[in-house]
């Protein structure tokens, strides 16, 4: 049981005329053990609310809610929300073995830490001696899969995966995304999964959101949301998703005007 | 596995392996520098107009006398045939014998070289026990753009501090704490408090400029994705500093730091000449006033000496720090 809720949450940024609202009264709902996919162009807004998610930026209104009870973002405690940041990069740090980083996340109380890391490595397809490597010695994806174990390595309850995808080449894309979705039903994890790109959204996502500046525009099951799109924004976003070199005359701008 | 590997294939691959190649090309670059130093030393002296001879034996001597002492110094011989007798001497580590006083350059050397010596590892060590803490704590207190005012007041105060000339720094010691507080000597070298104003004169500079770098550094690395990485974990705020920004910050602190040693040991000379301290940045003054040839040789080859092996450390400890900068430059 562990339902992420997001309860009229907006977020701005700035102050008088030139504040922007980067998230508009958003309600969302990631029910307990399913995968809520979110896209929505650069700008729309759903990085924003990951890191309302995680405690990186402060909600200007609203309230997050994990089962109900709001988070506690305050150091020490334990995070039952845990981040896959999007690029993998630059998200390790390079003076720290693989094992050692993913160590640091194990909670105190989890016994071993180093046969902890083990289990943690092979869960995300590693060999356990890679514990010892440098990021520098890994590849785009198998540093993302070293991501992946540093945020399971919290006993996360919800994980969030910003981007994951868009910083690796095409061919690994699709090993990391089988990945994550073996390993969230298998441990049965509630998902927000961020993408731009609707493809990778509709391979992992139970359910879909669709953000456009700042708001959620459409929600609902993904089969449903994609074979019968409500909102003109979605019905663009599935016109544009297959087909490359199309021309836009949207009536969407994707410039956001000061709210 | 890796050691077994490079172990095994060590004869076959023994010119490529990087710390190999990191080593010839670091050795390379010394021979080339030292061999710039050497000639240098030598044309700089020779080139000022003036007669050392004249020089030593004072403006009455009578001329047969100067000139019978030119020849026998091997001063009428070319240039370049002086250059071949400075470099087969060097070579023997013969550095001549000083014009002036007739003493073995490299009595006077050793005599001279522990004061200098000792001044400006202390001004290195006070500046960088001065620089780490402050630039780092203000680090941590200016991140993101907090508390504005006094990441003003530590950047315009570093700043000044910073331009002043370590000459100019020194004589205002001197004025307000030795001439007028009366706290510590005005000059010279004898007990310990007689090396607090000439260590300060030297580390203030330098401590400014390493303190401003590595604020930077740190406000640099706490701004990386990695950092937000460990933030995510819920580390406690001293193992996010100590552990993960700590380490990457300080790799161009003391690639800095050296090179700011390297410009001590020059700035020893003009401060030495302020307090009188009897090292060998007093004896270089007087022996390029005076013209001594070998005196000046000799001591110039110590301070380009001292500065070439502050690099090469350097270089050697960020190679054993940063292995990524031994690959990077190949």
């Amino acid at each position: 049981m562990s339902e992420l809720r997001f309860d009229q949450v907006s977020v701005r940024f700035g102050t008088g005329s030139r504040a922007i609202t980067a998230v508009d009264d958003v309600d969302l709902v990631v029910p307990s053990g399913q995968v809520v996919g979110l896209v929505g162009e650069s700008g729309s807004g759903k990085s924003t609310l990951a890191r309302a998610a995680v405690g990186l930026v402060e909600p200007s209104y609203g309230r997050i809610l994990l089962d109900g009870v709001p988070l506690d973002h305050r150091a020490g405690k334990r995070r039952p929300l845990q981040m896959v940041f999007q690029d993998p990069y630059s998200s390790l740090d390079p003076r720290m073995t693989v094992g050692d980083t993913i160590a640091e996340a194990v909670p105190r109380t989890a016994g071993n830490r180093a046969d902890e890391v083990a289990r943690l490595l092979e869960l995300v397809g590693l060999d356990a001696a890679r514990a010892n490597a440098y990021p520098g010695a890994l590849s785009g994806g198998q540093r993302q899969r070293v991501a992946i174990a540093r945020a399971l390595a919290g006993q996360p309850d919800v994980i969030i995966a910003d981007e994951i995808t868009s910083a690796l080449d095409v061919s690994v894309q699709g090993t990391v995304l089988n990945l994550v979705r073996s390993l969230q039903r298998e441990l049965k994890l509630s998902m927000l999964f961020i993408s731009h790109n609707l493809a990778v959204v509709r391979y992992v996502s139970d359910l879909i959101a669709v953000m456009y500046l700042g708001r959620i525009v459409e929600f609902g099951p993904a089969d449903q949301l994609l074979t019968d799109p409500q909102h003109d924004y979605t019905r663009e976003l599935l016109a544009a998703a297959p087909r490359r070199g199309t021309t836009s005359s949207s009536p969407y701008p994707s410039q956001r005007t000061s709210a | 596995m890796t050691a077994t590997a490079s172990v095994s294939g060590a004869a076959a691959s023994f010119g490529t392996h990087p710390w190999v190649r990191f080593a010839a090309r670091r050795l390379g670059r010394l021979v080339g520098s030292v061999l710039v130093l050497v000639s240098a030393a030598f044309l700089m002296i020779h080139l000022i107009p003036g007669d050392p001879v004249r020089g030593a034996l004072g403006p009455a001597a009578a001329q047969s006398v100067v000139d019978a002492q030119r020849e026998s110094l091997g001063l009428n011989d070319p240039l370049w045939v002086q250059y071949l007798h400075f470099l087969q001497h060097l070579f023997t580590g013969n550095l001549g014998t000083s014009i002036t006083t007739g003493l073995p350059v490299s009595d006077v050397i050793r005599d001279r070289l522990p004061a200098t010596l000792q001044l400006a590892v202390a001004a290195f060590v006070v500046a960088v026990l001065i620089a780490l803490p402050l630039g780092l704590a203000m680090g941590v207190l200016t991140r993101a753009g907090r508390r504005p005012r006094a990441e003003l007041s530590f950047t315009s105060t570093t700043v000044v501090l910073a331009a002043i000339p370590e000459f100019l720094l020194a004589v205002g010691l001197v004025y307000v704490f030795a001439v007028t507080l009366h706290w510590f000597p005005v000059a010279g070298r004898g007990s310990a408090s007689s090396y607090v104003l000439p260590v300060l004169a030297l580390a203030i500079g330098p401590a400014a400029v390493l303190a401003r770098i590595c604020r930077v550094e740190l406000l640099a690395v706490l701004q990386t994705d990695y950092l937000r990485t460990a933030r995510a974990k819920r580390l406690p705020a001293v193992a996010v500093y100590l552990r993960h920004a700590l380490p990457n910050a300080v790799t161009a602190t003391i690639t800095l730091g050296g090179l700011l040693l390297g410009g001590m040991v020059a700035g020893t000379v003009l401060v030495e000449n302020v307090f009188s301290w009897p090292g060998l940045g007093s004896t270089i003054v007087s022996s390029i006033l005076a013209k001594d040839y070998p005196l000046v040789q000799g001591v110039v080859l110590v301070y380009g000496a001292g500065v070439l092996l502050v690099n090469l450390a350097v270089d050697v400890i960020l190679a054993v720090l940063d292995p990524r900068s031994t690959i990077r430059e190949s």
